[in-house]
């Protein structure tokens, strides 16, 4: 099981509404796991058009970060956003503003900051660990600890998140929303008094609609997604013959402990999906994934774990993906879906996966976003 | 120097002299912005607003609208609103509550004064005493599509003209007169209406979805047999065949359809019942004919469900 949500939302007093989604999960030793996906207050009758909320947020980046997994279109999460965000997507305690300008179209500025410290403020603070490499499973990202976290002196060290998004009607039945996010903050990469290391995400992000103006149930429609994201890293400086516990990461020339010098890492990804809600209940899905990035000094091949040499990082390496699924929904309480993955990591070779997943829901009618 | 500075202070006191005025000139000639959640209660505020008011419709007339999409556009409309009236039994809250979290707008907010229930006073049908979603997609409020029955689209008339006065009293006579002409029409035309109607009274129909009980109720007739099996649950094709042998036993002739629904199975239903489907809409413009509002609107229904009625007698 993937995971039982609960959501709670409702209004507070005439002045706060609060919105709670707990995540339930069992492991697959029988125990269960409990998370707190998102947990806030908002303001209700901010004036100036603003609007305040507070608490455990999904950060407003793009338009996949802030949404919950039972909203998404497809069973996993696009590559990019699970390789800078981290399998529960960015998401931490603390605030966002948002102001809608007074534009005669919808134009929306909005500013979320946050802790940047924690498991699920992955590219920051939170920096976790290298995914999928066998041989070296327990090897940090980009071959370095993250043992450089400087504490929070200013604003400047927290995670900082503004995004501009506007929307247009191109007709009666088509909508197209854009919008740019960016995302600042601190990473803890490299040995202490590794330097002002910090992470740099920025992303821009289309969505166009169109249902038929005599829809049933909200079929047919045909939407189109896409973001694009571009993530730069600073690793900091980092010398393995302070790790005490010897071994560590050595020098494949000298066989002494090696010696990671500052560097900065781009990686870039994006995603495509493409719904075509072709009857009613039934979804057809296809998304086009894929991530990249530059090669660091570290993926040089001068370094050996153990006696393993080690070359491009799995983590950053190239990949792509190919996602087609469909989606039959018998109410909207419930749903079912088949999704096929053919998934290429440069690394490991080319993968096929299939899965199927079904999922209801309890309770008042999902009022749902555009 | 010091002159120049001395004629431009004047210049910005007048403007300040001035300005209190234009602002309330502006007040004066703003109109009340009313924001109508559906295109059958947007038709009643016509009638009562007039050109008093700048009227906005969120959901068309040809589309479902239990699933209106929550576009961006609509969120800015409603931030923009002085007044927005909805049906108040839940038809549309699948859409509007986002849209309404992001439209930051205290004046409309769930329990302001600008926030107008329409089926306020509306005598409610079906109200569930067991709230079960194995039952569908059913309503706490009751049955939300109440506003084909003409008693009732004069109810709302009244709470709508009861709001706009109260909002806005310097129209107020504006508002009250254009209500009396429009219940006035709306009695003659219901006696019309009804004569028209005869031939239904006393006899069943068929409907795809439950939105047809309040004007069967009106004009005598009943519907107690829906191509779906549940509200908002697809027909399937066991549900059908019973339907089909319930319409031949109850010699329902008729199945009213409306219009954004999916008409085939409609079709073959009435086929195999002997029966004749009836394209029907809630909203003016729903259906060719009706664009120019209530009235209209109901002169095309009640035309064509007589007309089905006396064509298809058993």
């Amino acid at each position: 099981m993937q995971g039982l949500e609960l959501s709670l939302s409702g209004a507070v007093d005439p002045y706060f509404r609060a919105n709670a989604n707990i995540l339930f999960q069992v492991d697959s030793g029988g125990e269960t796991l409990v998370e707190v996906e998102e947990a806030w207050m908002e303001t209700v009758s901010l004036p100036a058009n603003l609007q305040l909320r507070a608490g455990q947020i999904m950060t407003d980046f793009g338009r996949h970060n802030p949404t919950h997994p039972h909203q998404w279109a497809f069973v996993d999460a696009p590559l990019v956003l699970a390789r800078f965000f981290g399998p529960d997507g960015l998401r931490n305690l603390g605030a966002r503003i948002s102001w809608l300008a007074p534009t005669p179209f919808y134009s929306e500025l909005m500013l979320t900051v946050q802790n940047s410290h924690g498991g699920t403020a992955s590219s920051f603070r939170g920096g976790g660990h290298s995914h999928g490499h066998e041989a070296a499973e327990h090897l940090p990202f980009a071959l370095r600890h993250a043992d450089n976290d400087r504490s929070i002196e200013g604003v400047e060290d927290m995670l900082l998140t503004p995004r501009y998004a506007m929307s247009f009607d191109l007709s009666d039945t088509q909508v197209l929303l854009l919008g740019t996010s960016a995302a600042f903050g601190p990473n803890s990469s490299g040995g202490q008094g590794g330097g002002e290391t910090r992470t740099e995400i920025y992303g821009i992000d289309a969505t166009w609609k169109w249902k038929a103006v005599t829809h049933h149930a909200g079929f047919p429609f045909v939407s189109v997604q896409t973001e694009a994201l571009v993530r730069r890293y600073d690793a900091g400086a980092f010398d393995w013959a302070d790790e005490d516990d010897g071994n560590g990461l050595s020098d494949l020339a000298t066989g002494a402990p090696a010696t990671l010098d500052r560097e900065t890492l781009l990686d870039y990804g994006a995603y495509a999906q493409l719904l075509y809600g072709f009857r009613k209940g039934w979804v057809a899905g296809l998304r086009v994934d894929c991530v990249f990035g530059t090669r660091g000094d570290y993926e040089s091949g001068r370094f050996a774990f153990g006696d393993d040499e080690l070359g491009r990082d799995p983590s950053r390496a190239d990949r792509w993906r190919l996602s087609p699924n469909l989606t039959w929904y018998p109410t909207e309480f419930s749903k079912i879906r088949f999704q096929y993955n053919f998934d290429d990591r440069k690394t490991e070779g080319i993968d096929h996966s299939v899965w199927l997943q079904f999922e209801f829901l309890l309770g008042a009618h999902a009022a749902h976003k555009f | 120097m010091q002159r120049t500075n001395f004629k431009r202070m004047k210049a910005t006191l007048r403007l300040l002299y001035v300005l209190p005025f234009l602002l309330t000139l502006n007040a004066a000639s703003a109109r009340l912005r009313v924001v109508a959640t559906t295109p059958d209660i947007a038709a009643l505020v016509q009638e009562v607003g007039g050109s008093e008011i700048d009227l906005v419709t969120l959901a068309r007339p040809t589309e479902d609208p239990h699933a209106v999409e929550p576009k961006p556009s609509l969120m800015v409309k409603l931030n923009r609103a002085d007044v927005l009236i909805h049906g108040g039994a839940e038809l549309e809250d699948g859409w509007l509550t986002p849209l309404l979290q992001g439209a930051r707008n205290a004046k409309i907010a769930p329990g302001a004064p600008g926030n107008i229930r329409a089926n306020q006073g509306v005598p409610m049908l079906e109200i569930p005493s067991v709230l079960d979603r194995s039952a569908g997609d059913i309503h706490a409020a009751g049955n939300p599509h109440y506003l084909v029955d003409p008693v009732n689209a004069k109810l709302a008339a009244a709470t709508i003209t009861e709001a706009l006065t109260r909002l806005d009293p310097g129209s107020a006579s504006v508002f009250r007169a254009n209500y009396t002409r429009f219940s006035a029409v709306l009695d003659a035309k219901l006696e019309q209406w009804r004569k028209l109607m005869e031939p239904a009274r006393g006899r069943h129909a068929a409907a795809y979805h439950n939105s047809w009980v309040y004007f069967a109720r009106r004009f005598g007739f009943t519907i107690d047999l829906f191509l779906e099996p549940k509200p908002g649950i697809p027909p399937s094709p066991g549900h059908l065949a019973e339907v089909v042998s319930k319409m031949k036993q109850e010699q329902a002739r008729i199945i009213l359809t409306d219009s954004y629904l999916d008409r085939r199975t409609a079709q073959t239903v009435a086929s195999r019942a002997e029966a004749v489907v009836v394209e029907v809409s809630h909203f003016p413009g729903g259906i060719k004919g009706t664009e120019a509002g209530y009235i209209p609107l109901l002169d095309k229904l009640v035309g064509d469900i007589a007309a089905a009625f006396k064509t298809n007698q058993p």
